[in-house]
């Protein structure tokens, strides 16, 4: 078991807090006041920020246990930031509306320094992964 | 199936375990389908930096990663799975079925249905080890707070 300090859980609940409410205010009114011509990307995009303010909420009671939730977020900004908007930018074909994307996605750097990096290696990358065959203790 | 001829627990059930082992094998299934997906799909969009510039793009590739690290540790990343179920109960609920029961959209609503994945939605009621959520994610003592 690795400990992660009080501080650092208490952080964490702060980034929770962060992004469930940062999507209450954002993006929930527009979900719930939408126009029918709304792009269905841009409604699938908004889903997902509920589905997110949703589990951010449940990672103030278990800010180990939704870690993946955080480590999703900072992932798939990240691929988009590096992938998608930086060859648009060094094209030169940046425009207002992905440069507002693009403001939006760096805001979750602030998560880099909240989340427990060495917890993250060792629950999900050095310790062994959930069982492949039946359990030993069975055949006895 | 052929449990019944097995001594207990067999794959089928849990014995002292989280979960029974044919129920982290279905998991494993949908992470490696992420996995899968990502890989011949959405990384080919990414390399190619085509006109699409959508932030989706980006999502779709943050799911390949987590569907990796889920074939290894289904149950550690569940609550991506339950992302993936919530944000397709959201969008039923606010846009699909709204603009459905209003005539709005309806031909187009067909097609959208079928892209947002009413198939996995159908799936996870099945697929989620709902006894597992409720004791880890509901019932568990709350991490402390002081």
């Amino acid at each position: 078991m690795t400990h992660v300090s009080l501080l650092r859980l208490n952080l964490l609940r702060a980034a929770y807090a962060f992004v469930a409410i940062g999507i209450l205010l954002v993006i929930w009114p527009s979900l719930l006041s939408h126009r029918s011509d709304w792009p269905l990307m841009n409604s699938v995009v908004a889903g997902m920020m509920a589905g997110v303010s949703v589990l951010a909420a449940l990672g103030l009671r278990y800010p180990l246990q939704m870690l993946p939730v955080l480590l999703f977020e900072l992932l798939w900004k990240a691929i988009w930031l590096t992938m998608v908007a930086l060859p648009l930018w060094t094209a030169g074909r940046m425009d207002p509306r992905t440069m507002q994307s693009v403001i939006e996605c760096l805001l979750a750097v602030v998560l880099i320094p909240v989340i427990p990096w060495r917890y993250v290696v060792r629950t999900y990358v050095t310790q062994p992964g959930a069982r492949w065959r039946r359990p030993a203790a069975e055949e006895n | 199936m052929a449990a019944s001829s097995r001594p207990a627990p067999g794959i089928w059930k849990r014995g002292d375990q989280e979960v029974s082992l044919a129920r982290l094998y279905a998991l494993r299934a949908v992470y490696l389908f992420f996995a899968v997906d990502g890989f011949l799909v959405t990384l080919p969009l990414l390399l190619d930096h085509s006109p699409e510039r959508h932030l989706f793009l980006g999502v779709k590739g943050g799911l390949w990663i987590m569907g990796i690290i889920g074939v290894l540790h289904p149950l550690k990343v569940l609550p991506v799975l339950l992302f993936e179920l919530g944000w397709k109960m959201v969008w039923l609920a606010f846009i699909g079925l709204p603009h459905w029961f209003a005539g709005v959209n309806a031909p187009r609503l067909g097609e959208d249905l079928i892209l947002v994945g009413l198939l996995p939605l159908a799936l996870a009621p099945v697929l989620i080890p709902w006894g597992y959520v409720w004791r880890n994610l509901i019932r568990a003592p709350v991490e402390r707070w002081r």
